[in-house]
């Protein structure tokens, strides 16, 4: 009996809190909204079960949670507050990532830049906010929409929020169909949204082999602080585009990236216990994560109109919303928008141009950040 | 963070300012650097063309075999000209 009642003592009903219940039912909410709505189920349903499971409160004296040290969840969180995963995860972004659009309509890496916007401004809303520089960067690197990225600074700046900032991060990234069209529309005209933009010229393989290499070199001269995610994605694009490594880039883009992947939502949703995640702080957070998504979107737009004073052949400004690095889900928004206007104007490939200049701008970013920030 | 405390003073000390325009400068400059190299790449690749031509890469295309097509009929019309007795006599 004495041994019965030590191990009911032992259940998690008895340690549960009010705050633990709660993010089981924020897991929950992930989940369903994954399966049921298809928002970025990939990424939701590992977070949403790893919310789940990381909320069951541990047994005192059981290494159980990842940051109970030597824990099997510790050693996959390991991937994550050491800032393994997110390279990885560009390698396979790398991987099957097709720059073409990009290179034939190199114009459109500017809105990649100008959508970078989101990022600064929420760093300055951060630090007004009461946040130091480092907690201020981390955050403001939301605005990059970059899931991966995202991870990798806060590992970096402020490992105490990481788990604040990567589930702010993947859940606006996810909620991309929701938030950036009332923008989109509230920022252009229904003339503007017709525009229809000239088919992207042919782009030999040539170009495409020699383009991640001096891409490379150019961003990390500038800033060296974006090697490794950068280093990796164009590793990733040089695997598929060589055409003599294809085994490595399918296992680069399929296998590797899906075991990353896995572990890394897992764990992230893991590390939200209660305790750690139901603060203050982190409702800010999720508050600067929300407007620095909308700023980043407003930028792109905007700048995308600027260019268009300038320019002979418009852009349709509705492409300047995929200069946040939502890959492939805000090119995607800009395809639903521009149809729903024009069922016969195709503006994917187009937007796919900022899509990817957005990665490379929002891991530019965050090698500044972390160089200017680190101390 | 240790309590919220709102104040454009936490900007200041924090080179906000600075820290977000040379950042989002050093963004433009790579992007703007890497959109000119892009406009750049089809004027270098005639003269690498000449250095390295494409055939000789591993994954191009595999070399294109040489059109017999007009070899081919010359030698099909002699044929069908000595089987009629129309082959024109020296």
């Amino acid at each position: 009996m004495d041994i019965f009642l030590h191990f009911l003592g032992t259940t998690a009903f008895t340690t549960m809190t009010m705050g633990n219940f709660m993010m089981i039912i924020i897991g929950i909410i992930f989940v369903t909204l994954a399966i049921r709505k298809d928002y970025e189920p990939l990424l939701l349903v590992p977070i949403g079960f790893g919310v789940i499971v990381g909320n069951i409160p541990p047994v005192p004296g059981m290494g159980l949670s990842v940051y109970d040290e030597g824990s099997v969840l510790s050693y996959i969180y390991f991937g994550v507050s050491q800032g393994v995963f997110p390279p990885l995860i560009f390698l396979g972004i790398g991987a099957m990532t097709d720059f073409s659009t990009m290179l034939s309509n190199p114009k459109l890496v500017l809105l990649g830049a100008a959508a970078q916007i989101g990022i600064f401004l929420t760093l300055l809303g951060a630090l007004f906010l009461g946040f130091t520089p480092a907690e201020a960067g981390a955050i403001g690197i939301i605005g990059g929409a970059d899931g991966p990225t995202a991870i990798f600074l806060s590992s970096k700046l402020a490992p105490h929020l990481l788990g604040s900032i990567a589930i702010a991060a993947y859940s606006y990234m996810a909620l991309v169909p929701v938030i950036q069209p009332p923008v989109m529309k509230l920022l252009t005209t229904r003339e503007e949204r017709l525009i229809r933009m000239a088919p992207p010229r042919f782009v030999s393989q040539r170009e495409k082999i020699i383009f991640p290499i001096a891409a490379f070199l150019i961003a990390s001269l500038i800033a060296p602080g974006a090697i490794v995610l950068i280093g990796m994605l164009f590793f990733g694009n040089l695997l598929k585009e060589s055409c003599v490594t294809e085994r490595l880039a399918n296992t680069a883009r399929n296998a590797m990236i899906d075991i990353v992947t896995i572990l890394l939502g897992f764990s992230v949703g893991a590390s939200t216990q209660a305790q750690a995640f139901l603060t203050p702080q982190s409702l800010l957070i999720f508050g600067l994560g929300a407007l620095s998504f909308v700023v980043a979107t407003a930028g792109g737009v905007l700048f995308a109109k600027g260019m268009n004073l300038f320019l002979k052949d418009k852009i349709n400004p509705l492409v300047g919303a995929a200069g946040v690095s939502a890959v492939p889900d805000s090119a995607r928004v800009v395809q639903a928008m521009g149809q729903k206007e024009d069922p016969h104007n195709f503006l994917l490939m187009h937007a796919m141009a900022p899509n990817v200049a957005g990665v490379l701008g929002s891991a530019i970013g965050a090698g500044i950040l972390w160089s200017v920030l680190v101390n | 963070m240790n309590k919220l405390n709102l104040s454009y003073d936490n900007i200041i000390a924090g080179n906000g300012i600075s820290i977000s325009i040379t950042g989002m400068l050093i963004v433009f400059a790579a992007l703007v650097l890497i959109s000119l190299f892009i406009a750049m790449l089809p004027k270098l690749l005639p003269p690498l063309e000449k250095l390295f031509p494409e055939e000789h890469h591993h994954g191009s295309a595999p070399k294109k075999e040489k059109d017999h097509g007009p070899v081919l009929a010359a030698i099909g019309y002699a044929l069908y000209c000595k089987k009629t007795g129309t082959l024109p006599k020296k």
